[in-house]
């Protein structure tokens, strides 16, 4: 990906709330089990982000890494989320991610939704062809009796 | 696996989304998730829309995954320390509507108020909105648990079950 695009995602980082600076990092581990750790982060200004992680969490040079941000509020009303890929790079003095691969940004800046809701209905028929699958029934009736239990025990918020 | 303990089980319960990753070809994939925690099975229950399909496409070559637990808002749990669970997932229904997937319905209905309302919504079913209600089921059973206690960057990290 382009310094330029990289930079363009890092400052959507400014928009979150919380910690921007503690990203989750995950690798895969021995065993073959993603690991996530929530690390300390810093953009170095080029493609690399320096990573401070603990020592039994670190990945080794060049494993595949990715580093997510991600906000929400108490209803999960506002989602937010970043996710970046690179190669972890071990230097002298600590360890790096090189970011290499188009990110994935999910409500920043201004999303085309009509391209969205497109893309969206795209892969799902495309899913259903792949597998051999015929649309389900979403059973609306089965979501309204959940809904009204769910109203009935925590509340209406239209209320 | 040991049984987890009722405070992480409370944890798994209350805690609006985790971070679910996936292994694709490019390595590892994390995504904020909703997730149900069935303590009775002892299993998580995740739900993909089929139109973010890749993470099912790539739970069909590898199902190791992991869920990690690092962000409390809304939770009422204050400020407890990081769980990383690591596990076993399996696409259990390849498509679904609601029926199926009630136990994720029933979560989702719980933690996310508006979608109480949404429910009755009769517009949305006559869009492309109602494709957000054709999903996966996916289960998780974990196989190890940690919990990592400290500062991010700093964590000591210990397995609990």
């Amino acid at each position: 990906m382009s310094d330029e695009s990289l930079g363009t995602v890092v400052g959507y980082l400014g928009e979150l709330t919380g910690n921007p600076a503690f990203p989750i990092l995950s690798y895969v581990d021995d065993e073959g089990y993603p690991v996530n750790v929530r690390v300390r982060a810093e953009w170095n200004g080029d493609v690399r982000f320096r990573v401070t992680a603990p020592k039994a969490a670190t990945p080794a040079e060049g494993q595949r890494c990715c580093l997510l941000w991600h906000r929400h509020d108490e209803v999960l009303f506002d989602l937010a989320s970043i996710t970046l890929f690179g190669a972890a790079r071990l230097t002298g003095d600590g360890l790096e991610i090189e970011i290499d691969r188009k990110p994935i940004v999910s409500n920043f800046g201004e999303p085309d939704w009509e391209e969205a809701f497109r893309v969206f209905a795209q892969n799902s028929a495309n899913y259903l062809r792949d597998y051999g699958l015929t649309e389900p029934d979403l059973n609306w009736d089965v979501l309204e009796r959940l809904a009204r239990e769910s109203i009935d025990r925590y509340g209406d918020p239209a209320a | 696996m040991k049984a987890v303990s009722s405070e992480l089980s409370d944890l798994f319960y209350n805690t609006l989304l985790c971070e679910f990753t996936t292994i694709g070809r490019n390595g590892p994939v994390t995504t904020p998730m909703q997730h149900a925690w069935i303590a009775e099975r002892g299993i998580f229950v995740l739900s993909s829309a089929l139109g973010v399909r890749f993470k099912l496409d790539r739970l069909q070559h590898n199902r190791k995954v992991s869920l990690s637990f690092t962000e409390f808002t809304g939770s009422g749990l204050g400020t407890p320390d990081a769980v990383l669970v690591q596990g076993t997932a399996e696409v259990t229904k390849k498509a679904s509507g609601v029926a199926g997937l009630e136990d994720f319905w029933a979560s989702n209905l719980r933690k996310k108020p508006d979608q109480r309302t949404a429910a009755f919504d009769v517009g949305l079913r006559e869009d492309d909105r109602r494709l957000f209600y054709l999903r996966a089921r996916i289960e998780v059973v974990p196989e190890r648990v940690f919990v990592l206690r400290g500062d991010a960057g700093a964590q000591e990290i210990e397995e609990v079950a």
